[in-house]
């Protein structure tokens, strides 16, 4: 966003590039090799629940997203909104089927995308685990900023209660993909999702 | 598709940038003389005025959430209302602003820092007792916008010609009406003060002028934000209801509610004397104006953009 546009009151949409979630399926087994982590399948795409009703553009585009996606037995597919003004769209697939659920999250991105509301995709998420573990990690896809972040909320039962996050996880997944993957350089926007599917 | 630069639309633009050269009319005006010497003085004079009025700006921030007793709150305080700055910046690319929550029970909010680097968003606990979740998000993002446009730091510059009219203004009459001098500057005051009557009513003029062009800006600068906020949310009718509300408890509240907002009035979501005695003398837009121009918005977003 341009200086100027934000005096002049029009700050400028960063312009939405889901494109780079393909590389996604060919970077995860850098990831395993370096920390243990391995897809679970579960995936999900952050986006404003735009207004309008049942009959306005957005929900169009949603009931054509549920066309596009259909569940069967190897896909699941639902809808979540929080009270604040955003939702999710959870999909899940078995853990080898990494490549279909990427496949899967782009098609929910484009399919906003084209309909003209990519600028209301906050985020598109895929989940790993590792083992039997209960550590969970979280890659989250920024289409504004067309890059990835790790996010790894700390187990809940552990020593202290509360959200906490795992840096220590997070900067060995940051690690383990800076060469495969466009990672996000400041942490700061690191932001968490406490609400992401498959947590 | 660019929704949001069709959202602010060319006429707002337009009539913005008519504010933007009433201000800087304004500016050259003040540093006349130094016109007089010559362009490049005048202009020098300009620049070194701005500069003042924006690290002015940086002194009042603090003094702002000083006085509106505001603490800083962190994501392990405040989860929810963290999550949704978080979704806020997600969407704008902005970096994060600080939150801060001010224990008074007026609801409004407001933005300070000159920058989105530096910026802190604060809400009054009286907003957050009123609203609901998705319109504490729109009011969130109306203020995210403010901190995207760096309205603060506008106001600042913009407000500051008037400002210093009033100051000289008030310094000039006072040679009239002081008490607290001995006898001599009692005779001597009113002296220079004739003498220096062609000053008091350049102050005056100036006063007026700085003002009424500093207030026509900041109500465009309003429904900027507006616009730029409701298309974050892309849900401006969570921002239309939440205005309605704060409105409607501002028109109840008391007289010493209302004074306590004083110190961050111009910089709040809603202004606390909203239907002043006309739109010329407000720092916000009409109710009806902003949500109509909400309406619009919610319309066009109905319809697919």
């Amino acid at each position: 966003m341009g200086i100027l546009d934000g005096l002049l009151g029009r700050p400028a949409p960063a312009e939405p590039d889901s494109g780079v979630l393909f590389a996604l399926p060919a970077a995860a087994p850098a990831l395993e090799a370096a920390t243990g982590f391995t897809p679970t399948g579960e995936g999900g795409v952050c986006h404003r629940q735009v207004e309008g009703g049942a009959f306005g553009a957005f929900e169009r585009v949603q009931r054509e997203v549920a066309r596009l996606l259909p569940g069967d037995a190897a896909r699941r597919v639902e809808t979540s909104a929080g009270p604040y003004g955003w939702g999710w769209t959870h999909l899940t697939r078995p853990p080898g089927a990494f490549g279909e659920l990427v496949a899967d999250l782009h098609l929910v991105n484009a399919t906003l995308t084209a309909a003209g509301f990519g600028r209301y995709l906050l985020c598109s998420v895929a989940a790993f685990r590792r083992g039997a573990d209960p550590q969970r990690l979280f890659l989250v896809h920024v289409p504004g900023r067309g890059a990835f972040y790790p996010f790894a909320p700390r187990p809940p039962g552990g020593p202290d209660p509360g959200r906490r996050r795992s840096n220590l996880v997070e900067t060995r997944a940051r690690d383990a993909l800076a060469g495969d993957l466009a990672m996000e350089p400041d942490t700061a926007r690191w932001f968490p999702l406490w609400d992401v599917p498959g947590l | 598709m660019a929704p949001s630069r069709a959202a602010a639309g060319p006429g707002l633009t337009r009539r913005m940038l008519a504010a933007v050269v009433l201000v800087a009319l304004v500016y050259a005006a003040a540093v006349l003389p130094a016109f007089l010497a010559g362009p490049v003085w005048g202009t020098a004079a300009v620049a070194a005025a701005m500069v003042v009025a924006a690290c002015s700006a940086r002194m009042a921030d603090r003094l702002v959430l000083h006085a509106m007793d505001a603490r800083p709150v962190d994501a392990a305080a405040e989860p929810e209302l963290h999550a949704v700055l978080d979704r806020l910046c997600l969407s704008s690319g902005l970096p994060k602003p600080r939150l801060a929550i001010s224990s008074k029970d007026v609801p409004n909010a407001f933005a300070a820092g000159s920058g989105p680097g530096s910026a802190v968003v604060c809400v009054t606990e009286g907003l957050r007792a009123r609203l609901g979740p998705a319109e504490l998000a729109a009011v969130l993002a109306h203020e995210t916008a403010h901190v995207a446009n760096r309205d603060v730091l506008v106001a600042a510059v913009a407000s500051f010609p008037g400002l210093v009219g009033g100051l000289v203004l008030g310094w000039w009459t006072g040679l009239f009406t002081g008490r607290d001098r001995g006898a001599a500057g009692r005779v001597a005051a009113p002296v220079l003060g004739i003498v220096l009557l062609p000053l008091g009513l350049a102050a005056a003029v100036l006063h007026t002028a700085g003002t009424l062009a500093w207030l026509a800006l900041s109500r465009h600068r309003e429904l900027c934000a507006d616009s730029t906020g409701a298309l974050l949310t892309g849900r401006p009718a969570d921002l239309a209801s939440a205005l309605a509300k704060v409105s409607d408890d501002l028109r109840d509240a008391s007289r010493d509610d209302l004074r306590s907002l004083r110190p961050a009035g111009a910089r709040c979501v809603v202004a606390a004397r909203g239907d002043g005695v006309a739109g010329l003398l407000s720092t916000h837009p009409t109710l009806e104006r902003r949500r109509a121009r909400l309406a619009d918005l919610s319309w066009r977003l109905a319809s697919g953009g």
